[in-house]
């Protein structure tokens, strides 16, 4: 980034705003028709019962709930970067936060559709909003579902708000070049932003404690979610270890797919002089963290299990690994723990190719997490004779493609319509121009 | 009648802003100045005390929190059923209700004292401001009498402004 | 069902109710409590009547809401079944509402298809055909082949046909014990089968009689085995079962003698032989001469002493009783007879004074005496009444042919089944509940059957239309009854006053002469002949399922979706072989198997187990329709192409894997138990010893609950895995069926299942059953996870699903331990008139919630709303789930567990309890008891527990 003035930066972002080419529209119409696809394939299954998923007894949870836990783990690592890097100050940031931000609030959005795809009577969900119904009766707080509603809500809310404010004087910047509608777009977006020294002052102060707020909340939603099962008495499910376990499993995620989403982002914007090789290698160095974490976990139940001394865990614990989804089980292991260890290497951990695939990698094994723990240990609980194997149908499988479809075209959408990239924080980190010191860049 | 004029100078280099600033400080006359980052020179240079956003932010965790444990406790009393062998108010669970509304309520107030103390959204046109202070000019914007016009402009860019208007 | 059809039922019965009970006679019938004019809506009407799915003759009360019978019951006073009753009696509610009866006469028309006619009509041409015949003086060409009825509509048939001037009616059933009743003429003189009790028999022998199922009265011998069991503690009552396959029956037996199919005359020879030796008798000492155990025993691979042992037992025992299963032919059973004559059982276990209704079916020689008559054409009309023999007769009866020779076949029946493929007229007959009729399952009692609702689809009775055509032949009224219910009330011989007692109590008794002293006849008894038969070859016996009887249960869900007993198997049946067998042919579970006989062959899945042995293979009879219906038809195989003519007994076959499989469904995928103490057993010398205790921890104080804490104890000794409660859980509570596809995905909805686990602890074959529904733990892991307090805790103990508010999150199911939740995953059909059946006590769910066990609850609230109006608590065994009210055995016990004194609380600290995964400290409600096994009868000695 050495040698750029603040103006090439903001051109250089406002420009990834241009109106776009035929392909582009192609893309997002394309992702718009597999959303719309899955969701009429939801709607197939609320008319006719959620009997046409795979889905059964005793395995009543399944892809449904592996995906919403898998997005809102994707949501993750927005925060992470953009909240808690925030208050560590580190540089690497700045350039990725925004899309990484994106991302959370679409991922989030995307996980919360599957709590309403799941229920057996979607139409009264509003039963577990916090509002009494006609005889006084409010949803169970005590239940770790409610929990998730208001923990997953909390976080939408929040993420979305730190979202826009982040992005306001960026989108003052914006509005200076566009025309047309879109002036008048990006008018109202900026809230009349001008950047008064006295709008900073208050604007700087209000996203530290966003920043502040922001950054216990994505380690306690994680954590909840993670209750939804150790809150259980379900062996597999029912384990202290879970909360930790699951964020840092949350951040391996979603740090892996903002890999994935940016090498093309920087490749079809141009964009390589700000989101650097350098940014890449910092998020690789975290995922090792985490993907160690990960590992630890894996091996650390095998260890309660024995020592607990609890034949039902010691069951569940030994049939992951060696019966009907040992597959499954070995591609949660192998991805999330083994293969992020590469990063080790210098080489592979500044090499595009080795990034994306590695990226790519960990987000499979992590899917195949979830799924391992929610399924395998449905299948084979207490009682023996009420053992059974769960397989996902088309109807799964086409829901779970239309809410990649909803995520990616809200994406493509963010990338056209608002700035990718932060212009402001970018140019912070710009050596201040300074006619002393010949910091002289005209 | 004379009538006020409003006189806008643009700075490229921060060190050539900071002095100007500090000048009608020391003049202390009125102006205003907009610069395209947040920067502490600048901030320093025109003396401003800290934000007090933070008091809305730690009002508003502290009604969360209350609200929080309330709504939990109230409604299982509502009806005082059983679950599970345990009492229909149990705080350990609520826990969770309380840590979620605190972040929730102290993030709105926050957003709420931005918008108060910020003053947005003000969509109205403001006087002598350039688009380049959005992109990568340091503005100031002094109100000037007709007479000391010229004056005013000479020092500006002896200061070393790169454009200086007045409308 | 939506509540605009309830109202139009409630409506339209309703009506037909309050003017009496049927449309066509207004005439008062007497409910079992409550005078008749009291038809309240909401409040439920109790008849008395008897059950018709098999000739046990059990009572039964049928309970009715709104003119619709909604359930049907034991009868309580009945002696013979106590108020007990099997899952084929439960279901016979689906007899009465089965969608496929006939509204309408049929008529085969010239081309051989049947066209509908109006009932009247074609009673009026099946007269005039009789006209005609009587005319030509061809009356005696008239012939009726009846069911077994035995009471007014046996004897009404009887003089139909013969003031007609016809033969003698042909009474066929499957299921007939004519060797018995044979060998009771040869041995006793008495041409009778003869009532047989286990009340306080302390060694029973089985050969083969699988009592516990389908053997002469299955319900009053479980109920008495149960007794007998019951003081298994204290005095010991031994029972043996010698049999080719561990049947229901044989699972209990505290000892299996493995004998190979058609060993059973060789094994029952030589017990009498071995018998003669400990109280000699010459006339068993010459019919059982040169049967020593030492000479035969090898040839049945069995060792001389089991078979001496047998003896002995039967010998010191003050009531012992052997029983001749359907494979036996006469021979044997004389043989049987002959040792419980010599062994006392004559007049303590085996009453020669007291006739079975089954003493009046046709021998077989009758059977083919008839046959040739429509062979030679003496036969031109034939009455069939309510029998189906072309799926039960075997090819070697050639009675499809004798029916093609016979001009106008008649069959009444309430649908179409094989043999109606050979009526040319079929006459729709209202089920036993719409209808009058009296049926006397022995000597010493009548049972009387009243139409508890309007006839659901509107046709009449068997009796009824014999007399219309009567009287339209001869003008004038048989025993001058213009209708079968007068020939009833005249055929009953009571006054005013006692017919209004019996039919409020539904039976009526006779008195019987009393057992006079019953002498051997020698004469008859010529010596037995063994045709040489090779063992090492497979013989394949088929035995009645337990579930479908002779097949007549076949069109009824709620018993095709009971997993079968010995291997879970649902909506199927297969051929059971042996293990060690099928391992060495290359045979495992699932494979298609060819078996081939001299009368024919068939394909088959195999299923196979220890509990069959080597030399033997099964298949039990009754599945493999080919018409009876849309529940019935094609439902699983039937063996009858490779059956003699007893399709009892054992037949030679060889056997060939196809090499093509079929996947045999069933709800859970294994049956072993993996050490973890789910269905728990213990040996007799150490019950209450080695019994783990787990520390009740607890965050929270202990619930306390008012005045009731609901619960329940099941007593796995007892439990023979029968399947009545399920049937009587799907009638009690709308359980939707959900058929063979859904309950391979694992959609079953059964609120209560029997796990079936393997004897694994001290046996190499046999099954463990464990009935498993709600538990109502007090630390229900369910309820706190519901976000919408759908699931929660009541005060008297239950844990309560409430379905409208449950929004179908399936939380709960997966934090079950026990795994009994059922989630509707569609909504189900109920398809008319079967919605007639509904309760309306109980919701119909709809699709998207969660359902399970409510302990019955509506039967809990009326009690103890009772109990409140009458200013006192409710009463120790009041209230009785529907589970618990048919339990045959008495395994089940309902009670209030906060009641010292309740008997369920007694049982809750009997030192057999335990309660499964009871280390989760979920506290829940029922108590199961351990299965006790006697130390001397450990047929593997690996006495670990």
């Amino acid at each position: 980034m050495e040698g750029l003035t603040y103006k090439q930066v903001n051109d250089t972002v406002i420009n990834t705003l241009e109106p776009p080419r035929k392909f582009y529209f192609a893309i997002v119409s394309f992702f718009a028709l597999l959303f719309a696809a899955g969701m009429s394939v939801w709607f197939y299954m609320i008319v006719s019962g959620l009997g046409v998923a795979g889905i059964r007894h005793p395995v009543m949870w399944g892809v449904f709930i592996t995906n919403f836990v898998f997005w809102v783990g994707i949501a993750h690592s927005g925060t992470l970067i953009s909240a808690i890097l925030y208050l560590f100050r580190a540089e690497w940031r700045m350039s990725i936060y925004r899309s990484a931000e994106a991302m959370t609030v679409f991922a989030v959005a995307t996980a919360g559709m599957y709590p309403l795809i799941h229920l057996g009577r979607v139409w009264v969900v509003h039963w577990t909003f916090p509002i009494p119904n006609e005889m006084l009766l409010w949803p169970n707080f005590k239940s770790p579902l409610i929990m998730d509603v208001i923990a997953i809500s909390t976080y939408l809310t929040v993420s979305a708000t730190f979202f826009l404010i982040g992005m306001i004087p960026d989108i003052a910047a914006v509005r200076e070049k566009a025309t047309g509608w879109r002036k008048k777009f990006y008018t109202i977006l900026s809230f009349g932003w001008h950047g008064t020294n006295e709008q900073w002052r208050h604007y700087g102060r209000a996203y530290l404690f966003f920043a502040a707020l922001a950054t216990p909340l994505v380690i306690s939603v994680h954590s909840v979610v993670s209750w939804d099962f150790a809150l259980s008495i379900v062996p597999g499910w029912h384990s202290t270890i879970f909360a930790p376990y699951f964020v840092a499993g949350a951040i391996h995620s979603g740090l892996a797919l903002v890999i994935t989403l940016l090498i093309p982002l920087r490749k079809i914007f141009k964009v390589e002089n700000l989101i650097t090789i350098k940014n890449f290698e910092s998020m690789a160095k975290v995922i090792l963290l985490t993907g160690l974490i990960v590992g630890y976990a894996y091996a650390f139940e095998y260890f309660i299990a024995w020592y607990s001394g609890n034949p039902y865990e010691l069951a569940i614990f030994k049939w992951r690994a060696s019966g009907d989804y040992a597959l499954a089980f070995w591609t949660m292991v192998i991805c999330n723990s083994i293969v992020p260890l590469l990063f080790f290497f210098k080489k592979i951990r500044t090499s595009i190719v080795g990034l994306l695939v590695i990226s790519i990698l960990i987000n499979v094994g992590m899917w195949f997490e979830r799924y391992v723990i929610i399924v395998t240990s449905l299948a084979h609980d207490f009682l023996p004779a009420a053992w059974g194997n769960y397989a996902p149908t088309w109807v799964e499988i086409g829901i779970s493609l239309g809410s990649w479809g909803f995520f990616l075209m809200l994406f493509f959408l963010f990338v056209k319509f608002l700035p990718s990239i932060s212009i402001a924080e970018v140019k912070e980190i710009l050596p201040t121009p300074k006619r002393e010191g010949g910091n002289n860049a005209h | 009648m004379h009538t006020k004029k409003i006189i806008s100078a643009s700075y490229i280099y921060v060190d050539d802003f900071v002095k100007v600033i500090k000048h009608f400080k020391s003049l202390n006359r009125k102006f205003v100045t907009y610069s395209p980052i947040p920067n502490h020179e600048i901030e320093e240079a025109l003396g401003a005390k800290k934000s007090k956003i933070g008091l809305f932010t730690l009002a508003g965790g502290i009604i969360g929190l209350i609200s929080g444990f309330s709504l939990a406790g109230f409604t299982a009393a509502e009806w005082n059923l059983i679950l599970g062998g345990k009492p229909p108010v149990t705080l350990i669970p609520f826990v969770v209700i309380g840590f979620e509304f605190t972040i929730l309520f102290g993030a709105l107030a926050t957003l709420l004292g931005l918008i108060i103390n910020a003053k947005l959204p003000s969509y109205k046109k403001l006087k002598g401001y350039k688009p380049e202070f959005s992109v990568d000019h340091f503005g100031i914007i002094i109100e000037a009498e007709e007479s000391e016009l010229a004056t005013l402009k000479d020092s500006l860019l002896g200061m070393g402004a790169k454009e200086v208007t007045y409308e | 069902m939506d509540r605009k059809t309830f109202l139009q039922i409630l409506g339209l019965t309703g009506a037909g109710i309050v003017s009496g009970c049927k449309t066509d006679t207004q005439r008062l019938i007497i409910p079992y409590v409550i005078p008749p004019q009291e038809i309240v809506p909401g409040i439920a009407n109790w008849y008395a009547s008897s059950c018709r799915e098999c000739p046990a003759g059990c009572g039964l009360l049928v309970r009715c809401r709104e003119g619709r019978a909604v359930k049907v019951e034991g009868n309580p006073d009945h002696p013979i079944n106590q108020g007990k009753l099997c899952a084929r009696g439960q279901a016979t509610l689906q007899e009465l509402y089965n969608p496929d009866r006939l509204i309408t006469a049929q008529m085969r028309n010239v081309n051989g298809s049947f066209v509908s006619v109006e009932t009247e009509i074609a009673i009026k041409q099946i007269a005039n055909h009789i006209k005609n015949l009587i005319d030509q003086k061809a009356a005696n060409k008239i012939a009726v082949l009846s069911s077994l009825n035995s009471g007014a509509l046996a004897n009404c048939a009887d003089e139909f046909i013969s003031s007609l001037g016809g033969e003698k009616p042909v009474i066929y059933e499957a299921v007939n014990y004519s060797a018995i009743k044979g060998a009771c003429n040869k041995v006793f003189g008495k041409n009778i089968v003869p009532k047989m009790s286990l009340q306080d028999a302390d060694a029973i022998l089985s050969i083969g009689a699988d009592f516990l199922e389908t053997y002469i009265s299955p319900v009053e011998f479980a109920r008495q085995f149960a007794e007998n069991s019951d003081i298994k503690l204290g005095r010991k009552s031994i029972f043996f079962y010698a049999g080719s396959q561990l049947s229901i029956t044989g699972n209990v037996a505290d000892k299996w003698i493995q004998i190979p199919a058609g060993g059973e005359k060789l094994f029952a020879l030589t017990l009498l032989n071995e018998i003669c030796k400990l109280s000699p008798n010459s006339i068993a000492q010459n019919f059982s001469e040169g049967f020593s155990a030492e000479s035969v025993a090898d040839k049945i691979f069995i060792s001389p002493n089991e078979i001496k042992q047998t003896a002995e037992l039967l010998v010191k025992a003050k009531r012992p009783i052997v029983m001749g299963g359907l494979m036996c032919d006469e021979e044997t059973q004389i043989a049987i007879m002959l040792i419980n004559s010599i062994i006392g059982a004559i007049g303590k276990t085996v009453f020669l004074n007291i006739p079975l209704s089954y003493s009046n079916i046709s021998t077989d020689e009758e059977l083919d005496a008839f046959i040739n008559k429509c062979f030679e054409g003496k036969i031109d009309t034939l009455f069939i009444l309510g029998t189906n023999p072309i799926f039960t007769m075997p090819k070697s009866y050639r009675f499809a042919e004798a029916l093609e020779k016979i001009r106008m076949v008649v069959a009444f029946t309430p649908m179409l089944n094989e043999t109606t493929e050979y009526a040319n007229y079929v006459i729709p007959i209202n089920t036993p509940l719409e209808d009058w009729d009296e049926y006397q399952p022995d000597a010493s009692i009548r049972n009387y059957q009243q139409p508890v609702m309007e006839s659901v689809f509107g046709v009449s009775s068997t009796g009824d239309y014999l007399l219309e055509i009567f009287k339209s032949v001869t003008g004038k009224s048989l025993k001058n009854s213009a209708t079968y219910y007068d020939y009833i009330r005249t055929n009953s011989k009571s006054s005013e006053s006692e017919w209004k007692q019996i039919l409020g109590k539904g039976f009526a008794a006779n008195n019987v002469s009393d057992s006079e002293t019953i002498k051997i006849i020698s004469s008859n008894l010529s010596k037995p002949k063994v045709q040489a038969m090779n063992f090492d070859a497979i013989h394949l016996i088929s035995n009645p399922s337990y579930k479908y009887y002779d097949g007549r249960g076949a069109n009824k869900p709620w018993l095709s979706e009971i997993p079968d007993a010995s291997a879970s198997i649902v909506w199927e049946n297969y051929v059971a072989l042996n293990s060690k067998f099928a391992e060495l042919n290359g045979i495992k579970n699932h494979d298609i198997v060819e078996l081939t006989t001299d009368a024919g062959s068939i394909e088959i899945p195999a299923k196979v187990s220890t509990d069959i042995e080597y030399h033997s293979a099964a298949i039990a009879f009754g599945f493999g329709h080919t018409k009876y219906g849309r529940y019935g038809t094609g439902v699983g195989y039937t063996p009858l192409p490779l059956l003699n003519k007893n399709i009892w007994s054992a037949v030679t076959i060889q056997i060939k894997n196809t090499g093509r499989w079929t996947k045999l469904i069933s709800p859970s995928d294994t049956d072993l138990q993996y050490q973890r103490g789910i269905s728990q057993a213990v040996l007799l010398s150490e019950i209450g010893k080695h019994k783990k205790h787990y520390e009740d921890l607890n965050m929270y104080p202990k619930v306390q609950h008012e005045t009731y804490r609901w619960g329940m104890t099941v007593d796995l000794d007892k439990c023979i895995g029968c399947g009545a409660c399920i049937a009587a859980c799907y009638a009690e509570n709308n359980i939707p069926i959900v058929g063979k596809e859904l309950v391979s995905k694992g959609r079953e909805m059964q609120w209560l299942r029997i796990e079936r686990y393997r004897e694994d602890e001290f046996a190499e074959y046999g099954n463990r059953y464990i009935p498993m529904m709600c538990q109502h733990c007090e630390n229900a892991p369910c309820e706190p996870v519901c976000p919408v307090y759908a699931a929660y805790h009541s005060k008297d103990g239950l844990n309560v699903q409430v379905y409208n508010r449950c929004i179908g999150t399936r939380y709960c199911s997966n934090n079950c331990p026990y795994k009994v939740r059922r989630f509707n995953w569609f909504g189900y059909e109920h398809p008319h008139p079967t919605h007639l059946q509904l309760n309306p006590d109980v919701t119909v769910r709809d699709k998207g919630v969660m359902e399970k066990c409510t302990f019955c609850v509506q039967r809990i609230v009326k009690a103890r709303d009772q109990a409140k109006d009458e200013g006192r608590l409710v009463r120790d065994g009041e209230i009785k789930p529907a589970c618990v009210q048919t339990c045959p055995t008495n395994a089940l016990v309902f009670g209030n567990l906060l009641d010292e004194e309740s008997s369920v609380s007694k049982l809750r600290n009997n030192p057999r309890a335990y309660r499964p995964i009871e280390e989760y400290n979920t506290r829940s409600a029922i108590t199961y008891l351990q299965k006790v096994i006697k130390d001397d009868y450990v047929p593997k000695k690996k006495n670990k527990v």
